[in-house]
């Protein structure tokens, strides 16, 4: 019984640990960015505007491999 | 693994911090035990809980080993784990980790073969859970990324604080609960 309870407690501390490191440190998202966001460019002129990139884009991607056209 | 959540580097982190938890309750209590500060009567039962913690951390130093194997950023293989200064990253610290690792294994053994090693040769070997401790804190200090800053020098002072206590309560205390008295004896 004694092994028992230990084995209990000890399991219980690791899934609280876990949880602890897993909440402070919450994981970057792969890409930089879970959702859509708006970037500005320059365009001809130097003329910046607005563009929104779609989720999962990173928002260094290069103008080469960049979907935004 | 899949997506970004690092589990098994999550996983290797908080089974060593709970291996460090159980091996520190360990040593208190067996010098809790070896100075009788707990009471004569209760021994038999301290000494299985004692015996308990040091097997469930040993399970989780195994735990710790395997999740530190299967991070797939680590890259480190059984040799890594096992063989002291085999490990690429950090191979001093990793090494205190793994030595202590083997010491504490030989010493959980060595409760299984007390009768055949005899009390006085069991007392002897008992002194290695000493280097154990001293090992697995430099480990987890060394290496231990939850130990960064000003949090390893509390951490550090709070478990080696009530060992080195106990210790010194051991070799200046008379140890006379632990004998029989003489009228009994003679009895």
């Amino acid at each position: 019984m004694r092994r028992v309870w230990a084995a209990v407690a000890a399991t219980w501390a690791l899934f609280a640990i876990v949880a602890v490191l897993a909440w402070s440190h919450p994981p970057q998202p792969a890409g930089g960015s879970a959702g859509s966001q708006v970037v500005m460019i320059k365009g001809k002129g130097g003329k910046a505007h607005a563009v929104l990139l779609p989720g999962g884009v990173a928002a260094h991607t290069t103008t080469h491999s960049s979907p935004v056209r | 693994m899949s997506g970004s959540v690092p589990v098994f580097w999550l996983l290797a982190r908080a089974s060593g911090l709970v291996a460090f938890g159980l091996l520190t309750l360990s040593v208190w209590l067996g010098l809790a035990m070896s100075t009788r500060l707990l009471g004569p009567r209760r021994q038999k039962a301290l000494f299985g809980w004692h015996q308990t913690l040091v097997w469930t951390a040993l399970a989780m130093v195994g735990l710790h080993m395997l999740s530190v194997m299967l991070d797939p950023v680590l890259h480190f293989g059984p040799a890594s784990v096992l063989v002291p200064f085999v490990a690429a990253w950090k191979p001093i610290g990793v090494a205190a980790g793994v030595i202590a690792g083997w010491l504490t294994l030989m010493l959980a053994l060595s409760f299984k073969a007390k009768r055949w090693l005899g009390h006085k040769a069991w007392r002897m070997l008992h002194f290695a859970s000493f280097a154990a401790f001293a090992l697995f804190l430099g480990h987890a200090l060394m290496v231990g990324t939850d130990l960064k800053g000003l949090t390893g020098p509390v951490v550090a002072a709070l478990a080696a604080g009530p060992v080195i206590w106990l210790s010194l309560a051991r070799i200046l205390l008379p140890r006379t609960a632990a004998r029989p008295r003489p009228a009994l004896a003679a009895a």
